[in-house]
């Protein structure tokens, strides 16, 4: 029994510690950063409409809804629009600093604060990337933020772990196993439906006018085929990633097909940033570049 | 000491998880779903199961229309954003709006609470169009000025479906009969 045990615990160590590549983090970093940015600069206009009692939603209709259990600073302070402003200014401050590396653990944890303070006091404006966000949020207050492309680590010895190793990205693996959560939750539902099984569901989305219709126009869908090929393509790429993602050989392919379902579904519909920060969540697979990647950069590096 | 911290700390964190986005047709973890969730929820870490347009897509075309009267008698309608005409540009920075709307008419208390700030609002900071009884004397005149405050709103969403007769092959984009359903949400008055 202890030898299993011990087996199994070696087995989760190699895992959490000795096969992450903490040189990715600080590209996890940035694009983590800008599209908080981006996200609060957005929100900033309607601070007031979406997190105050002269709002759509009073406080108490926000704890309501969301039920016991959950909070916010937002509930603590004042219900006036210089708060939800001053709110917004300190998330997008936090962003910044963490865009350049400036202790960008505590910043991540901070980002996570308020995160979760806006989406609980106005949950009916969040959706699933505000879900992504709050989570990365917290999974990288645990990984080495500033060793590499930050200010902090221009100047080596402000920097407490200046050469990050595997065991230090461990929370890597997080990011990997709620990715391939979301991929594996979203393709069990979908093979329950019977658009999703008879090969009509992309039709359907595509007639929510609402939302569809960006840059790839609803009719484009109207091809004998299309709508077929689409939805199955969906389900299967969806089914394959949460395995593909970890298996090596199949990795570069899973990532691409992600990337291509992610950048297909963003070309046709309006959901904000899900797809980027959802493309965001696949670079914390990319171990090291295939080696034709890595004799091209080579050669023109 | 450390490392066992942090063994512990990312096994706990994967197993609920895992079992937090579990779909929620799957009975058998209902019961773990429903003990892990609220923990997960007071951490500021719950997400439930990631349906995304499964397990069938849903159509939620449509406006949300409030009608309503000023404190001179006046009727008036104001109407949400119309989506199928808004630009790109008008989609992605009011995404937020898109959600808020498309939940209200689900959610009773969220609706009072907006159709009470449309009370508020209505004319200075939300617009709303007059409209006048059409009879033979009065069909040239502009609708009268809301004057604030307003009396009374009732809130209704119009929602566009498509009418497909089943066994029927799906029709190309446009030649799809669509209908609107009016849907009554919440009545409100101003309080004096």
């Amino acid at each position: 029994m202890n030898g299993f045990m011990q087996r199994l615990t070696q087995a989760w160590d190699w895992f959490l510690f000795e096969s992450c590549n903490p040189r990715i983090i600080p590209i996890l970093r940035i694009g983590f950063a800008l599209l908080i940015v981006i996200q609060s600069l957005i929100v900033w206009s309607d601070a007031a409409y979406w997190y105050t009692d002269d709002g759509v939603m009073r406080s108490q209709t926000a704890r309501e809804i969301i039920g016991s259990g959950a909070w916010s600073l937002l509930y603590l302070l004042p219900s006036e629009p210089w708060v939800a402003q001053a709110g917004l200014i300190c998330l997008t401050a936090h962003a910044l600093l963490l865009l350049v590396g400036f202790y960008s653990r505590f910043q991540a944890a901070a980002i996570f604060v308020w995160l979760v303070s806006f989406q609980n006091r106005n949950p009916l404006i969040t959706d699933g990337e505000d879900t992504v966000f709050r989570i990365f949020a917290f999974l990288l207050i645990w990984l080495p933020l500033d060793a590499y492309w930050s200010v902090r680590s221009r100047t080596r010895n402000q920097v407490p772990n200046p050469e990050p190793t595997s065991a230090d990205a461990w929370a890597l693996r997080l990011i990997q196993i709620q990715m391939t959560c979301i991929y594996a939750s979203t393709a069990l539902s979908k093979w329950e439906g019977s658009t999703w099984q008879d090969g009509s569901a992309v039709w359907y989305v595509s007639r929510m006018t609402d939302n569809f219709g960006r840059l790839m126009p609803a009719a484009w869908l109207d091809w004998p085929g299309a709508s077929t090929l689409a939805t199955y393509g969906t389900l299967a790429v969806e089914s394959f990633l949460p395995i593909g993602l970890w298996i090596p050989k199949l990795r570069w392919v899973a990532i691409l097909l992600g990337l291509l379902l992610h950048l297909g579904i963003e070309s046709s519909m309006n959901l904000f940033l899900f797809q980027w920060v959802m493309l965001l969540g696949l670079i914390s697979f990319v171990q090291s570049p295939p080696k034709k990647i890595k004799l091209f950069w080579n050669y023109f590096g | 000491m450390k490392k066992n911290a942090i063994r512990t700390l990312a096994f706990v964190f994967c197993v609920f998880v895992v079992i937090d986005t579990i779909p929620e047709s799957y009975q058998f973890a209902s019961l773990p779903k429903a003990w892990v969730h609220p923990i997960l929820k007071s951490l500021g870490l719950s997400q439930g199961d990631w349906p995304l347009f499964a397990p069938n897509p849903t159509l939620n075309n449509g406006v949300l229309v409030a009608e309503l009267t000023d404190h001179t008698g006046n009727p008036a309608t104001w109407t949400s954003i119309d989506w199928q005409t808004a630009s790109v540009w008008t989609k992605f920075h009011r995404f937020r709006h898109m959600n808020y709307l498309q939940r209200i008419p689900n959610n009773h208390v969220a609706a009072i609470d907006f159709a009470d700030y449309l009370l508020r609002a209505i004319p200075e900071q939300e617009s709303a169009k007059g409209s006048i009884r059409w009879t033979p004397d009065n069909q040239m005149l502009e609708p009268a000025p809301i004057l604030a405050p307003i009396r009374d709103i009732k809130l209704y969403k119009y929602r566009n479906t498509m009418v497909l007769e089943e066994g029927q092959a799906l029709p190309a984009f446009d030649q799809i009969p669509w209908s609107t359903q009016i849907n009554f949400i919440v009545r409100r008055e101003s309080q004096p």
